[in-house]
């Protein structure tokens, strides 16, 4: 049995003490007054990088049949001055994957460049670990670009259900270190919980609403006081080998801590306002949908805001088991392996392509506090952690980046042919602009920055 | 669950070359495989390939040691939220964190706790503490005396029970502390109690579970508290109950005849049957079947029917019947709609939901043959070999299979395009290299359940596009301790009934749902006196789960690096 609390709407559900609707406010410190005076003043505005994965690879012959733009890929037509279509990269997997789940494998050398451990998690039987902690952690953790927000990072996804067993290496694409995966907030109220939860609306009684504010930051303070000191306790208690986990957990804390003082809401940046009743997980692609459209609102916001300026995104776990009644696919995965079903398929990759399409228009649309608007300063990596379902491989991967000038994406609206690249030498080629200079090598295959592909 | 994955349909590489031996790691991975039959797993049941061989099978390696290091986990979402729930008497909350995989059987680690973790976390705890200290709610008022008494009582009885242990005193001064901070912010006793509340939920004392234990010789013994929060995970998904939690503070459960007096009480709890219920409804992956989609008359509804019947069935074995895995594997009882009785070719009377009944005697024995757990173990539009045999193999014989190798992509595909009945593809890996090297260890299982089309339903003929071919379901097979000529899988469950080897995988696998992690081949030796009780009980699964609630490695740590 689960409790359920009132969902006329979500600020009725998150309830009283947590969503408060005054004007303006007046606490000291505010996060987002504090930020938009330093726009006021001329700091550029933040760059920002979004890794946007879906699953069970393409079809080739609708992707980029001769070179051009095909079936799968017209749902960006519109986004496609933004858009350069990677042809020729491949992911070229390190030690140990032999054998290994070629779906893990994608997704986890993607994100890593490192090689895979011999070790396969609980809960999968021929997956493998990683060895290292995913980039999107290492670069928001020693890069400028993406220090200062008060959420370092943010991990969502649309639907979460694989087939068969929720295996570890293919339900998220970060990870903390080695074999400890960050799985993706699946529920847009906890992500708006997470990026959007203390702060304060305008409009309302202004006096009451500071009380309420102020009594809700103290309860707050004393019990991640007590938090912190419990953890350093069990710190001093638990065995070494837990310590990982424990400083992670100091990490969630210290994050908590700052949504302290991140409470007043300026007229310039609204959060969406989320429909009730969203499902949750649900193998229907119509609901997984409903989700995605919550997300990506959500994703769009805390750019926009700036709360956050590294997001990874799933569509689905790798070997989703997503279901596409409408274009016959009963499960996704299962039906990936099928050449018969490739019409099918085809459709499902385009319907990811239809309904990402609307997120990077309101990128687009979107203007950004520094100026312009935010696909100006954003990189979006559309990725997918196999090149076809039929046969799993690896081989001129179904990649797309979408971004403008702020990133230096360069000639935007082609097909960039990049024959004999690995998944690598993308994130080569972003290093510089992202403040990740120092980044020349990976252990699995790369061959260098690619020339041409940014500024 | 790889079992599940589209190219199982076509091949493995040989046991003999990727250690496709039966077992993983251990010397057992030694015993040749392949033609000569397949070695079950780990745990030293010795029964060779070819039923030849047979030593005492539970005689353990030399030295055995403790299951298992000293350790600190996370509890799942699942125990999270029943824990709550029982801590405040409020309806559990929903929590889905992706701290693991929820449906699993051994669901492994949990992922470590992230911002939106901690925001979540923050979320329920402040809900729960809202809900429990509402106007009217037993927490809200202090019922006489003076009010910080009160909060003193409160914070000794609810932080003790959330952490698992008593709290130390300087655990009680600053609860205390927190308390007084929401009474003086609210003015109101309920203001402190529901900060607690908020305190207690959120600490790590509560979000980890400690198995560290004291010394004891060269090993740690796990205290009364730490015996029974182990219990309450592995026999109530949650925290210890009153009376278990009063036997660790008295004392009670730092021997065995403590424990076991709380473990029979408990065993009699219907919370915690329907628990072990559900613990076999994960080792079967019963979950798999309401999602499944297939394209037939009154679906989703049957397969909601066939998930009911599945569940009861395991239900009423454990609590209503003998209780033995042999009644498990071979009872023609079940629990069917309408509906479900049309598919099983029996008559259920019009106008009832369920009707119980006996299924027919030719065509199903036991869950293995249920209409649900074999739709659950095939295709949309076909069976599947491969997932049926692995379900016996790697299920209830625990002969461990590699994984298999992405290189050999193509070949299965190439196989697979090949318009083949399943056992058709079956033989064809059979004479294949390197396919034969693995599928030996379970398609022959597999080719015995071809009687059950991809939603369940008897057959004797499979449609093709040159038209019928008859279900030929008929197999000799060779592994572990199933040796013989099999027409079909009413006799296979009847074999697997009757199997020591699918008696002492049981017991391993009830012993790595215990612990939380699968048992490795030199930890499986700890459950030799288990598997050896489970035969002398007749495989009464009662009996097993009583003596792994007992069992000295439950209990029994070893040191790792402070």
């Amino acid at each position: 049995m689960t409790f359920t609390l009132p969902k006329d709407d979500f600020s009725a559900r998150r309830g009283r003490r947590w969503f408060l609707s005054v004007a303006g406010g007046s606490v000291a410190l505010a996060y987002f007054l504090q930020r938009g005076i330093g726009r006021a003043q001329g700091v550029p505005a933040p760059k920002r990088l979004m890794i946007l994965h879906r699953p069970n690879g393409t079809i080739r012959e609708d992707w980029l049949p001769n070179g051009q733009r095909g079936k799968i890929l017209e749902p960006f037509a519109n986004v496609w001055n933004h858009t350069v279509a990677l042809s020729g990269m491949a992911i070229k997997p390190g030690n140990n994957s032999a054998g290994a789940d070629p779906h893990g494998l994608g997704t986890t050398t993607i994100m890593t460049g490192a090689h895979l451990s011999p070790k396969i998690p609980a809960g999968s039987d021929d997956g493998r670990w990683n060895t290292v902690e995913s980039l999107d952690q290492k670069w928001s953790r020693e890069s400028d670009v993406f220090k200062g927000t008060p959420v370092p990072n943010l991990h969502i996804g649309a639907n979460g259900v694989m087939e068969g067993l929720q295996e570890p290496q293919n339900r998220t694409l970060s990870f903390a270190g080695p074999e400890q995966p960050l799985y993706p907030v699946i529920s847009p109220y906890d992500v708006y919980k997470h990026v959007f939860g203390d702060t304060v609306l305008p409009g309302g009684d202004q006096a009451a609403k500071d009380k309420a504010l102020a009594r809700l930051r103290a309860r707050r303070e004393t019990v991640l006081t007590y938090v912190k000191s419990d953890l350093a306790s069990v710190k001093a208690q638990f065995p070494a080998s837990f310590r990982a986990d424990l400083e992670a957990h100091e990490a969630a804390i210290r994050e908590l801590e700052q949504q302290l003082d991140r409470t007043n809401m300026p007229n310039s940046c609204l959060p969406p306002k989320l429909a009730a009743g969203l499902p949750i997980n649900d193998t229907n692609y119509q609901k997984t949908l409903q989700i995605a459209e919550a997300q990506f609102a959500l994703v769009r916001a805390a750019f926009a805001c700036d709360m956050t300026r590294m997001v990874t995104f799933m569509w689905g776990a790798g070997a989703s088991a997503l279901g596409f009644p409408e274009f016959g696919i009963g499960n996704h995965h299962g039906s990936s392996h099928d050449q018969n079903q490739k019409p099918g398929l085809s459709k499902a990759d385009q319907w990811f392509s239809t309904h990402t399409a609307p997120f990077i228009q309101s990128l687009i649309d979107t203007a950004d506090a520094g100026g312009g608007k935010l696909i100006d300063n954003t990189l979006v990596w559309y990725i997918n952690e196999c090149a076809q379902g039929w046969n799993h491989d690896h081989n001129d991967m179904p990649f797309l980046l979408f971004g403008g000038d702020g990133v230096g994406l360069k000639d935007r609206g082609r097909v960039a042919n990049v024959p004999n690249t690995t998944s690598n030498d993308v994130w080569l080629s972003m290093a510089p602009h992202f403040g990740m200079p120092g980044l020349t090598s990976f252990e699995t295959p790369f061959t260098g920055a690619i020339p041409g592909l940014f500024t | 669950m790889r079992d599940r994955r589209a190219w199982a349909f076509g091949c493995l590489l040989p046991l003999a070359t990727l250690g496709c031996t039966g077992t993983a790691d251990g010397p057992a991975a030694s015993a040749a495989a392949g033609a000569a039959g397949v070695t079950a797993a780990g745990g030293g049941t010795g029964t060779a390939g070819g039923g030849t061989g047979a030593a005492d099978p539970w005689q353990p390696l030399t030295p055995c040691e403790p299951a298992l290091e000293q350790r600190v986990t996370r509890l799942s979402d699942r125990h999270l939220a029943n824990a709550v729930a029982e801590l405040l008497g409020i309806p559990a909350p929903a929590i889905e964190t992706g701290a693991l995989s929820e449906d699993a059987f051994i669901p492994g680690k949990a992922a470590s706790v992230t911002g939106a973790t901690a925001s979540k976390l923050q979320d329920v705890a402040e809900t729960a503490a809202a809900l429990a200290t509402a106007p009217g709610q037993p927490l809200a008022t202090c019922n006489g005396g003076n009010q910080t008494d009160c909060a003193k009582t409160f914070i000794d009885d609810f932080g003790a029970r959330g952490f698992r242990r008593p709290l130390r005193d300087q655990e009680r001064t600053d609860l205390l502390a927190v308390y007084d901070a929401g009474q003086k912010a609210d003015g109101t006793y309920a203001g402190g109690v529901s900060l607690v509340i908020e305190t207690v939920l959120q600490s790590p004392s509560f979000l980890y579970m400690a198995e560290l234990g004291t010394a004891a010789g060269a090993e740690f013994k796990l205290s009364g508290y730490e015996t029974a929060a182990k219990l309450g995970v592995f026999l109530r998904d949650g925290l210890p109950d009153k009376p278990l939690w009063e036997a660790a503070k008295t004392g009670a459960l730092d021997n065995d005849a403590g424990i076991s007096a709380q473990v029979d009480r408990l065993l009699a709890d219907p919370r915690v049957q329907q628990n072990l219920s559900n613990m076999f409804g994960r080792f079967f992956q019963f979950n798999l079947i309401p999602e499944l989609d297939r394209p037939v008359p009154d679906w989703p509804a049957l397969a909601d029917a066939m998930h009911t019947e599945a569940t009861t069935l395991v239900s009423s074995v454990l609590w209503q019947k003998t209780g033995t895995l042999s009644e498990l594997l071979t009872t023609r009882e079940a629990t069917v709609t309408p509906a479900l009785a049309l598919l099983y070719g029996v008559t259920a009377p019009a106008g009832a939901a369920t009707t119980p009944l006996l299924l027919p005697e030719a065509e199903r024995a036991g869950v293995l043959t249920r209409a649900g757990l074999m739709a659950s173990r095939a295709e949309t539009a076909s069976t599947s070999v491969v997932y049926r045999g692995l379900q016996v193999a790697r299920g209830l014989l625990c002969v461990e299979t590699p994984p298999p190798p992405a290189s050999i992509s193509a070949q299965i595909q190439a196989l697979k395009a090949e318009v083949l009945t399943e056992r058709q593809r079956a033989d064809r890996r059979r004479q294949t290299a390197p396919c034969n090297g693995c599928h030996v260890s379970f398609d022959p299982f597999g080719i015995t359940f071809e009687h059950y089309d991809p939603i369940g339903k008897y057959r004797t003929a499979i449609p093709m596009p040159d038209g019928d071919v008859a279900v030929d379901s008929s197999q000799d097979i060779q592994i572990s301790d199933v040796v013989g000529h099999f027409d079909n899988a009413v006799q296979l469950s009847g074999a697997l009934a009757k199997s020591p080897a699918a008696r002492e995988c049981m017991t391993r696998q009830i012993a790595s749902y215990a612990i939380g992690e699968k048992l490795t081949y030199a930890q499986a030796c700890t459950v030799g006196a288990l598997s050896k009780n489970f035969e002398a009980s007749g495989g009464n699964l009662k009996t097993l789960i009583k003596d792994v609630a007992l069992w000295p490695a439950l209990r029994t740590r070893k040191a790792i690096a402070p």
